[in-house]
């Protein structure tokens, strides 16, 4: 099938276009357009300008001209119907130069509403009879009026018809928000004495009658077709609507003539034959095509009968016109010409299959959202004119050849003006090609970066599973650590954790992803509700190997609180996916809930041992001052005063706590290699201080003094002892990790994290130990003996703070601490 | 200070000048619609100006009377629940003015409030006039409860012994309706409560006579009689008197009040059509005819003018558009003409009965210009119908070829649905739209039958023996393609409808006339074997015809049987010609016996006598 080509001119342009409000009637040389706003533009088609605008009160809905073309009936959105005279050269249809050139601004008055209902649909003038449609109560009521009537009109009749339930024809969505009205068409039979409208359609004789019945063809009666929004196309006669029924009583004029099952966008008649056009053709949204023919009666004197014939093009289908052969139908993306015929009798088979096949010639025009014509010029040519979605007003010139046969050669006066014809119709298909082209590489961008993020999801997500069985060494793909460190920023000291987002993998992370970190402080203290915090850095690009540092800060409202959890995941944002002018709104609608996907990458810990200070460059100046008398002391310090207060801290013994470790299980656990006794205390000191540096040693004592947070000195110290009284099988080297502070705080946040390391490090390789140790039972049951004296004493305590009330908290919280104390400086052993 | 009763007196001024227009407008010749809505718009405007102070007891009157004005200006521009707004609005301000506390919108709290603290003051006469436009809203919604209510607040001075009713607490009504002559209003508020008493009473006669309570509905328009009224309220009074009357089965007085009615006025067309129908039922065409044709002329003498009526406050405003439907009930023209050609040509007066049906088919020819329509709920005759019963009166009329041409039209538009055959099925029992479309398909095989039938007959008169036969020969093959499967239909009841019987025998009449008229045609011709036959066969389709009878006796006469002759000869005078219910286009008539009987008579009376 060859393309038909048609040539396109652009008329004017305007603005943007509601598509389904859009309505353009050509009178003469003049065209009444609507873009579905407040205003009706009056255009000459010659002159190619815009002659008078009418502005309305609302914005449009339908348009309509009255039977001798005088009359302007308009309904609004607002529900009123407004008739308003044409200006006067525009109804004499001459074709008068208008002197000014500017176009005249005529505000259409509020008297002009002729009927107010804000159930009103869609409206047809025929035979001085307004008929109109208006929807209330799920019940479908067409009234008629006198036209041109006293106000408020007369009303003639009313008929009404149910709704369907709409819910059976399975309309999407979309399709019920942009909801089709309905569309009414009144066909007048062929004959002689019809009057030679050309608003309204034509239907030969024998198909009207056919169709609509004795009644309406012997009084010529034009018939009103209303295709209604669930699909069913109704009719009745329309100067003879109340007939007696078989049985002598009233009945419903209205009968529904066939359902499309989608709302209908059009109802026409077609193929000319001698008398008058021989086909119905309807029209449904969704590209469901109606023809309806006449049978002949066969000789055999079976009566005569009509056929449904149902077809379907691609939808969805914006808005058609028919000429004598063609059906000139808009989708969005281009204009089709679809060749109709009539069946003949002979050949009634034959051509029914054919039609089954029916094909559609594109006029290459795209955007097309209203038509009115077709027009045959006075040069021969037949013409469409078009409004398209950007509000450009197009004359589509379409090609003649296809029954000559033969392209005749062209004068060369024409020649120019066909060339420029030939231009503009390619520079309409090139801003078509290029809107595609560019539509399609936005989707395969999206598909791209789509296909990437899953694939970095999948790998996350292997990390994630496997990360069990993966031991340190390993390296991941993707992977995130932290470092805590101590950072001064005007003059302030304050902890920081440094994260290192490193890209080993083979892909690309593109613009979408985020590294959200997570900072869950693990202690409840009393104003530490929901103190959890989330960092995100969103960043455009991390190519492979690249790494990306980001710095958050630890602390929260001013106060430090250890130990820290924190989550480290990347997350992608659904969105990322859509360019920012997304064509589609209905997708990135419904990403606004759940728009993104995270997958967790990392979970580390910052305890009181990675806050330590080595380095004694911690001046007084910058220690944290909670109170105002701490502030004070600090500045006394710092000049050297010794106040009595200060004098009473620094005489108060040191408070001092201890692990006890097996030295054999730790040995084995960090694989040392020392053979001594102090280069073994050595590197666990170095393990607990700074872990990162496992090679080199930092520390080069076993002895080491360092400053916790709040600024008060630590010592921390390992020493081998050798407990001989407590295992059978004879002594036992037993590492003995000791905390010596005078500050409370420290020392328990420091026990709680050795202890916490410990634990990581003793679950993390759960290797069985080769022979479990023959303890003393003597030695043990001392042990036990110890603590269960302290528990006997904590309770007495807690019995006694139960009593007591609040004279003695004091008292209490001095036996307590002591208690913790002794729980502390003689621990266990961990073998 | 001073301010302010300049104020006034510059809105009085203001008041009275667009009050002197309206009456200027009403008083003309050609009364306005602008001029009433360049008033309604004038007014409602220093409404709002005055609503945009603070009420205050000083220009309470004057708002009150401007208020009054607007509504009944706006009659014609805005629906009653918007006018009713605006009341509400203006009892509010006039609450505030007298510094009550204004707690609700309901109306009738409203007015209960309204009525209590301005009740016994000097604003009266304005608060009356508010409670007459509330009156008229409410009887415009038909809402006859609340009126009485309503009523009831106002006359709450008397006590109540009796039982409460709308028409006595109406009757008792006081209002104080004097006139402030420095404000001017639009229609005297004496004026607008005896329009609304004569409208009440006689939307509570039309209430009861829609629940059948004819005599009830009697006395409400006896009450209604007695009332100052218009002219043509009083005529509508008179034909609602007549239909109670007609109902409860006294057709004289009916005819007495409908006649009361046109006296009074001239252009009640309710009461003519009425009038009409009960000639009808008393069996009397001439007069019925006189009606409808009066009837006909007054409807298209109304529809000449336009009939835009000026008065402020028309009936037909305060009785909304269901009653007043009810009430000036009246066929479309076209219906009526049509009820006027078929009493004209069924009661002999062909002539007339002619022009008339030719006018009817003209008015469905002229493009349509006017929609046939029913008001009254009847239904228009199928068009067909039109077409065969104008094809019959004009071969009455004795204009043949005219009857050729009206007969062609109905032949031509039905020829596409004629089946090749239709069997009925009469044990068959069809619902609803199925039955319907049989019926359709037995119609549309009638009327091309009944059209052939006519043809043959016109050519028939026209002395064209040979196209006679054809067309009765066509008509015969029409009408036996409608075929029942069963025998004995006519004996039994089944399951069919009477349509479907009505329909049936219809059929066999056309039949029988068809197969008369060939008969009748060979019977001329001189084929006596094929005159035989067919008369034969007519007569057993419609037995009882006393043509066929004197034809057979003829044919048989001829074909020398004298034995069977006389034997018909003596059947056809004991019988008598059952009346048959059959459409007018196939009522038989005494001229149809196209020779003289009277040789006939005097051979059969010789034979007879001879014997």
């Amino acid at each position: 099938m060859d393309a038909v080509r048609c040539s396109v001119e652009y008329l004017s342009e305007f603005s943007d276009c509601q598509s389904h409000s859009v309505r353009v009637i050509q009178d003469g040389v003049n065209l009444l357009l609507t873009r579905g706003d407040r205003e009706v533009l009056i255009f000459n088609v010659l002159e190619r300008r815009v002659t008078t605008v009418m502005l309305f009160e609302a914005s449009m809905i339908h348009l309509a001209l009255s039977d001798d073309k005088h009359r302007l009936y308009a309904l609004c959105a607002n529900g009123g119907l407004y008739c308003t005279p044409l200006p006067p050269q525009l109804s004499s249809s001459s074709v008068q130069v208008n002197k000014s050139p500017d176009s005249v601004l005529f505000t259409v008055p509020d008297d002009s509403i002729v009927l107010k209902n804000a159930s009103l649909q869609a409206f047809t003038i025929a035979e001085k009879i307004l008929v109109t449609l208006s929807l209330h109560k799920s019940v479908w009521s067409f009234d008629l009026y006198e036209e041109p009537g006293s106000r408020p009109l007369h009303k003639l009749a009313c008929f009404q018809v149910v709704t369907l339930n709409t819910c059976c024809l399975n309309l999407t969505d979309k399709e019920k928000s942009v909801s089709s009205p309905p569309v009414l068409t009144c066909i007048y039979p062929e004959g002689p004495t019809s009057v030679s409208t050309d608003l309204h359609p034509h239907l030969e004789p024998h198909l009207f009658r056919l169709l609509f019945g004795v009644d309406a063809s012997l009084v010529n009666s034009p018939v009103i077709l209303c295709g209604l929004p669930d699909g069913r196309i109704c009719c009745f006669t329309l100067l003879v609507p109340t007939l007696a029924g078989p049985t002598g009583e009233q009945r419903s004029p209205v009968r529904v003539l066939q359902s499309l099952e989608q709302p209908v966008v059009f109802i026409g008649t077609c193929v000319s034959g001698e008398h008058g056009p021989q086909c119905l053709v309807a029209v449904g949204q969704r590209g469901k095509l109606l023809i309806v023919r006449s049978k002949q009666a066969s000789l055999e004197g079976k009566k005569a009968d009509y056929s449904f014939n149902e077809h379907s093009v691609r939808g969805p289908v914006l808005c058609a016109c028919v000429d004598d052969k063609r059906l000139y139908y808009s989708s969005l993306s281009d204009l089709h010409a679809l060749q109709l015929t009539t069946t003949s009798s002979s050949e009634a088979t034959e051509t029914e299959s054919q039609l089954q096949t029916l094909t559609s010639d594109s006029l290459g025009v795209c955007r097309v959202v209203a038509l009115a014509g077709p027009y045959t010029n006075p040069t021969g040519s037949v013409q469409l004119l078009a409004v398209s979605l950007s509000g450009r007003l197009l004359r589509v010139n379409l090609p003649q050849g296809s029954e000559k046969g033969n392209v005749p050669r062209l004068p060369s006066s024409l020649a120019g003006q066909k060339v420029k014809d030939l231009l503009a119709s390619i520079a309409n298909i090139w801003e078509r090609a290029e809107s595609l082209k560019h539509k399609l590489q936005k989707k395969n961008d999206s598909l791209k970066h789509l296909n990437q993020v899953i694939h970095v999801y999948s790998l996350l997500l292997d990390n994630h599973g496997n990360e069990k069985a993966c031991n340190m060494g390993t390296k991941h793909p993707i992977s995130c650590c932290g470092v805590a460190r101590w950072s001064s920023l005007l003059q302030r000291d304050s902890l920081t954790l440094t994260c290192v987002l490193e890209n080993s993998s083979g892909c690309t992370l593109e613009h979408g992803w985020t590294l959200c970190i997570q900072v869950h402080p693990l202690s409840k203290g009393p104003n530490m509700e929901g103190s959890s915090r989330t960092y995100s850095f969103p960043f455009m690009k991390l190519d492979s190997g690249q790494k990306l540092d980001v710095t958050v800060p630890l602390e929260s409202t001013g106060r430090l609180s250890l130990p820290v959890k924190v989550y480290c995941s990347l997350v992608f944002s659904l969105s990322a996916l859509f360019s920012p002018e997304a064509s589609s709104p209905g997708v990135s609608q419904l990403l606004t809930e759940t728009g993104s996907i995270s997958a967790p990458l990392s979970t580390l810990t910052v305890d009181w041992l990675d806050a330590l200070r080595l380095d004694g460059s911690f001046s007084h100046g910058n220690i944290r001052h909670d109170t105002v008398t701490d502030g004070i002391q600090a500045f006394l310090r710092s000049r050297g005063v010794l106040t009595k207060d200060s004098d009473t801290t620094t005489k108060s013994a040191p408070i001092t706590v201890m692990v006890r470790v097996s030295s054999e299980l730790l040995k084995t656990k960090l694989h040392l290699s020392a053979t001594s006794s102090g280069e073994r205390c050595m590197s666990v000191l170095n393990w607990l201080v700074s872990p990162e540096a496992r090679g080199q040693m930092s520390v080069q004592s076993p002895v080491v003094c360092v400053y916790s947070p709040d600024g008060c000195s630590v010592k921390l110290l390992v020493k081998e002892v050798t407990l001989g009284d407590f295992c059978s099988d004879g002594p036992l080297e037993v590492l003995e990790i000791r905390v010596e502070s005078s500050s409370v705080a420290a020392v328990c946040g420091l026990h709680h994290a050795i202890l916490r390391r410990l634990q990581v490090l003793l679950r993390d390789s759960a290797v069985k130990c080769g022979h479990t140790k023959q303890l003393k039972a003597q030695s043990l049951f001392e042990a036990v003996r110890h603590v269960e004296s302290l528990y006997k004493e904590l309770q007495d305590a807690q019995n006694q703070a139960a009593l007591g009330g609040t004279m003695k908290t004091n008292k209490n919280s001095e036996i307590l601490f002591r208690i913790f104390l002794q729980l502390r400086a003689n621990p266990l052993v961990i073998l | 200070m001073s301010v302010i009763p300049c104020l006034v007196d510059r809105w009085s001024e203001e008041n009275n000048n667009i009050i002197l227009t309206w009456k200027q407008n009403e008083r003309g010749l050609e009364p306005n619609q602008h001029v009433r809505k360049r008033c309604w718009s004038e007014s409602l405007k220093l409404l709002q100006k005055i609503r945009g102070i603070p009420a205050a007891t000083e220009r309470l009157e004057l708002e009150m009377t401007v208020s009054y004005n607007t509504f009944l200006f706006s009659l014609n521009f805005c629906n009653a629940s918007e006018i009713e707004e605006s009341l509400t609005n203006s009892l509010s301000r006039a609450l505030e003015a007298c510094g009550s506390q204004v707690s609700c919108s309901d109306p009738v709290q409203l007015w209960e409030a309204v009525l209590q603290t301005l009740g016994s003051s000097v604003y009266v006469p304005c608060v009356h006039k508010l409670l007459l436009i509330q009156w008229m809203l409410w009887l415009m919604q038909c809402q006859s409860e609340r009126v009485l209510t309503l009523l009831m607040q106002t006359n709450h001075k008397r006590e109540h012994s009796a039982p409460v009713n709308l028409q006595t607490e109406t009757r008792n009504l006081a209002l104080s309706t004097e006139e402030d002559s420095s404000l001017k209003v639009a229609m005297a508020a004496k004026d607008l409560k005896d329009l609304l008493h004569i409208c009440t009473v006689m939307c509570e006669g039309v209430e009861q006579m829609k629940m059948e309570r004819y005599s009830e509905a009697l006395e409400a328009f006896q009450e209604a009689q007695g009332l100052p009224s218009p002219r043509s309220l009083l005529g509508q009074i008179h034909t609602l008197t007549g239909q109670s009357f007609a109902k409860l089965g006294q057709p004289h007085c009916a005819l007495h009040f409908y006649r009361k009615a046109v006296e009074v006025d001239g252009a009640c067309l309710s009461a003519l059509y009425q009038s009409a129908l009960v000639f009808r039922q008393l069996g009397n065409p001439k007069a019925e005819i006189e009606a409808l044709h009066l009837l006909y002329s007054a409807v298209q003498l109304q529809s000449d003018k336009s009939s835009s009526i000026a008065s402020l406050v028309s009936p037909a405003v305060l009785f909304g558009g269901a009653q007043m439907t009810f009430i000036s009930r009246v066929p479309s023209p076209s219906r009526i003409l049509h009820t006027l050609a078929h009493t004209c040509v069924f009661n002999g007066s062909i002539s007339d009965g002619v022009e008339y049906y030719l006018d009817l088919l003209a008015s469905l020819q002229s493009d349509g210009k006017d929609l046939i329509l029913t008001g009254d709920g009847t239904s228009f005759p199928r068009i067909p119908v039109v077409y065969l019963e104008a094809g019959f009166a004009l071969l009455k009329a004795k204009r043949y070829c005219d009857a050729l041409v009206v007969c062609e039209e109905v032949i031509t538009s039905t020829l596409d649905f004629i089946p090749e055959r239709l069997l009925l099925d009469a044990d068959e029992k069809l619902k609803g739209a199925d039955s319907d479309v049989v019926l359709e398909n037995v119609d549309l095989v009638l009327w091309a039958g009944a059209a052939h039938l006519l043809q043959a007959q016109a050519h028939w008169k026209l002395k064209d023996t040979k196209e006679a036969i054809t067309n009765f020969t066509r008509a015969i093959n029409q009408l036996v393609k409608v075929f029942i499967k069963q025998k004995d239909w006519k004996q039994k009841h089944f399951g069919n409808t009477e349509a479907m019987i009505e329909r049936m025998v219809t059929v066999e009449a056309a039949k029988g006339q068809a197969l008369a008229g060939r008969g009748l045609c060979f019977l001329e011709g001189g084929q006596l074997k094929e005159a035989l036959r067919d008369l034969n066969l007519s007569l057993q389709m419609t037995p009882g015809c006393k043509n066929t009878e004197m034809w057979l006796t003829e044919v048989l006469w001829r074909l020398d049987r004298r034995e069977e002759a006389s034997a018909h000869w003596r059947e056809v005078h004991s019988t008598e010609d059952a009346p048959k219910k059959l459409p007018l286009y196939l009522q038989l008539w005494p001229d149809d016996t196209a020779f003289d009987l009277s040789d006939l008579k005097k051979k059969m009376e010789g034979y007879i006598q001879a014997k």
